[in-house]
């Protein structure tokens, strides 16, 4: 059975505002997606799990800032386990990669995060894809 | 065009957004006014009513603005304010932005496309604050100086010459009307440091990548007796700090922070 916090339509509901596509997987599991043009210094929402989290990015003009919001009291952890911070040269988008864990009873959840960032300096804006995956882990 | 601005208590930001950013996908603009108050301020079109944004807003409401503004980025952006204070002890700030007014030490940047230095960056910042811990003296140069605001920043304390080098045109042209802006003598100069060694002054600070960093330490000038190095991710830091080591520098201090290292090397 699919716990509450996983379920695709309240998150869906909740995300349309900002272009959220959410679904199940087999096995429980939610995937999201979500794009947005975000304009240098605005600070905008681009991942919503209802009652767990909430993902908002700010770009500006030589950094990025990040700003994992926990939404369910027993807050998720969040770590960076791939990136093309320590690739500046690169051509490619900017991307950050995180694994999410969600230490919750009866069965923790853990997502897999990635968001990539498009700068345009001249259009004083960023274009950003997020993806997601999250799944209960019941062993 | 509708622009809100909310003064909302600064610990209850976090909560009010929660409610709002659903109803305001676009984003807003946060700029802090005071430990005890930040600004969150949002403008288009639908917006939600004042009556809304009160109840939402609830007791964290400590006052609220609206005005007609021009459907434009730049004037969005300009409103947002590009300010940073570092260590309480230097601001860097866009010419649009008022004056500190306080005492605290003052860098106005032009903010340029391509010019990386805004003062918001890890990096930056990491360079900017073991500037401030060190005593200033003999010659410095800026490797990777982007907008020029480390350059300006060791000007202002007492280094002097001061040289700023970078591989990018728009680089070296935004330093040097920074400098003037700031009325402080640096000496930019268009070079890449995977072709030349650094220059032989007694302090270095390079916000450069982990590659840049090997090359120069292979290279470096018994005369370079100090270097804070940047632009590494934590991860880099013991690869960095082993190449410095090779050319005989020891770690003195760090700064960490969103994943960035910040290393201040010495000859013992």
């Amino acid at each position: 059975m699919t716990p509450a916090l996983l379920d695709p339509r309240p998150a869906a509901a909740a995300g349309a505002p900002h272009g959220q596509l959410a679904s199940a997987m087999t096995g429980g599991a939610l995937r999201l997606s979500c794009h947005k043009l975000i304009e240098d210094a605005a600070r905008a929402t681009i991942l919503l799990v209802p009652g767990l989290l909430r993902l908002d990015v700010r770009p500006l003009e030589d950094s990025l800032q990040v700003f994992a919001r926990a939404l369910h009291p027993v807050p998720p952890r969040w770590e960076i386990i791939d990136g093309t911070a320590d690739e500046a040269a690169t051509d490619e988008p900017y991307r950050l990669e995180w694994r999410v864990d969600a230490p919750l009873e009866p069965h923790p959840i853990r997502g897999r995060v990635t968001v990539t960032m498009t700068v345009d300096f001249d259009q004083g804006a960023a274009h950003f894809v997020a993806h997601a995956l999250f799944r209960e882990i019941l062993a | 065009m509708r622009r809100v601005a909310l003064t909302l208590r600064a610990d209850a930001v976090e909560e009010v957004l929660d409610v709002l950013m659903p109803l305001i996908p676009q984003g807003v603009y946060e700029r802090v006014l005071d430990p005890q108050r930040t600004e969150v301020a949002f403008s288009g079109d639908g917006l939600p009513a004042a009556a809304e944004l009160e109840a939402i807003a609830g007791d964290a409401l400590l006052g609220r603005d609206e005005e007609e503004v021009a459907d434009s980025r730049e004037e969005r952006r300009r409103r947002a304010g590009r300010t940073w204070t570092v260590a309480g002890r230097l601001r860097v700030r866009s010419p649009d932005d008022p004056p500190s007014g306080d005492g605290v030490r003052d860098i106005v940047i032009e903010p340029a496309p391509g010019a990386f230095g805004t003062g918001a960056h890890p990096t930056t910042r990491g360079c900017l604050e073991l500037l401030l811990e060190l005593q200033p003296g003999g010659g410095l140069a800026d490797l990777g100086c982007g907008s020029g605001v480390v350059a300006i920043a060791a000007a202002q304390l007492g280094w002097e010459p001061v040289y700023a080098l970078d591989f990018d045109e728009r680089s070296v042209g935004a330093t040097e009307r920074n400098a003037q802006r700031n009325g402080v003598a640096v000496r930019a100069v268009l070079a890449d440091l995977r072709e030349i060694p650094a220059p032989p002054a007694h302090s270095l600070v390079a916000n450069i990548p982990l590659d840049v960093h090997e090359r120069i330490a292979g290279s470096l000038s018994p005369a370079s007796a100090r270097v804070i190095v940047s632009g590494i991710t934590a991860s880099q830091e013991p690869a960095a700090t082993a190449a410095y080591g090779r050319a005989g520098l020891a770690l003195r201090g760090r700064r960490v922070g969103g994943g960035w290292a910040t290393l201040w090397l010495e000859r013992p």
